[in-house]
């Protein structure tokens, strides 16, 4: 891992076109600013991964769960 | 009939009447399938509720998406403003709004992610899973 020494204001470059800049330092708490292309998302660390598992659930759905809700949205659909 | 069928016979039929199927582009990968960004848009009954999404480079990835407001009526997502102009999107009142489903072993245990919908915008066809930051929202929110 790269350890970088910045004081507020102060950025670095990731890359050509990703620009983190640090805006302020208060106590434990650190803001950033992040300018990336819009082909590059940007979250943090721990939404990423929580997003990652329930997508990747998700992708694996078991048919018969898959058949068991169309079923359902299907009688919400002929009732409504 | 099992979805899975549906969903190819619905592919199938569209095939076989020279249709093509809607194509969507994420802007960016949705979180755990880097690299994929066009996805078939397949309706999996007549009135929208009920989507699949199958990737076009990996025909085995698929995502089935519903509709919100039969399960969360009062689910109006803010969306914002980069996600808007990343979709090209002019009227923002038109963005199609789904929501992806983890089905679980029973409808009781399926859950939809209200945290980050996907959006699409049907004129230009891009979509992005959009994260409602600081919203609160779960990512797990059940069905039943």
């Amino acid at each position: 891992m790269l350890v970088l020494t910045r004081r507020p204001g102060e950025s670095v470059m990731v890359g050509d076109d990703v620009v983190i800049t640090v805006l302020e330092v208060r106590g434990d708490v650190v803001r950033l600013g992040i300018r990336a292309p819009r082909s590059v998302p940007v979250h943090r660390e721990e939404v990423f991964l929580e997003l990652r598992a329930a997508n990747q659930e998700a992708a694996s759905s078991s048919e018969d769960a898959v058949e068991a809700l169309s079923r359902l949205i299907g009688s919400d659909g002929e009732k409504g | 009939m099992s979805l899975e069928m549906s969903a190819q016979s619905a592919e199938a039929q569209a095939a076989a009447a020279g249709e093509t199927l809607p194509t969507i582009e994420f802007v960016s990968p949705m979180p755990g399938f880097p690299g994929r960004t066009s996805f078939v848009l397949v309706r999996l009954d007549q009135v929208g509720l009920l989507n699949s999404l199958r990737s076009v480079d990996d025909p085995e990835l698929r995502l089935i998406t519903i509709a919100p407001h039969q399960f969360f009526p009062e689910y109006a997502p803010e969306i914002d403003d980069e996600t808007i102009a990343a979709l090209g999107t002019t009227d923002p009142s038109q963005l199609l709004v789904m929501l992806i489903v983890t089905a679980g072993s029973s409808v009781r245990d399926s859950t939809a992610n209200l945290m980050a919908p996907i959006v699409v915008d049907p004129t230009t066809m891009r979509a992005a899973q959009c994260v409602l930051t600081g919203s609160n929202l779960p990512v797990r929110a059940p069905l039943g």
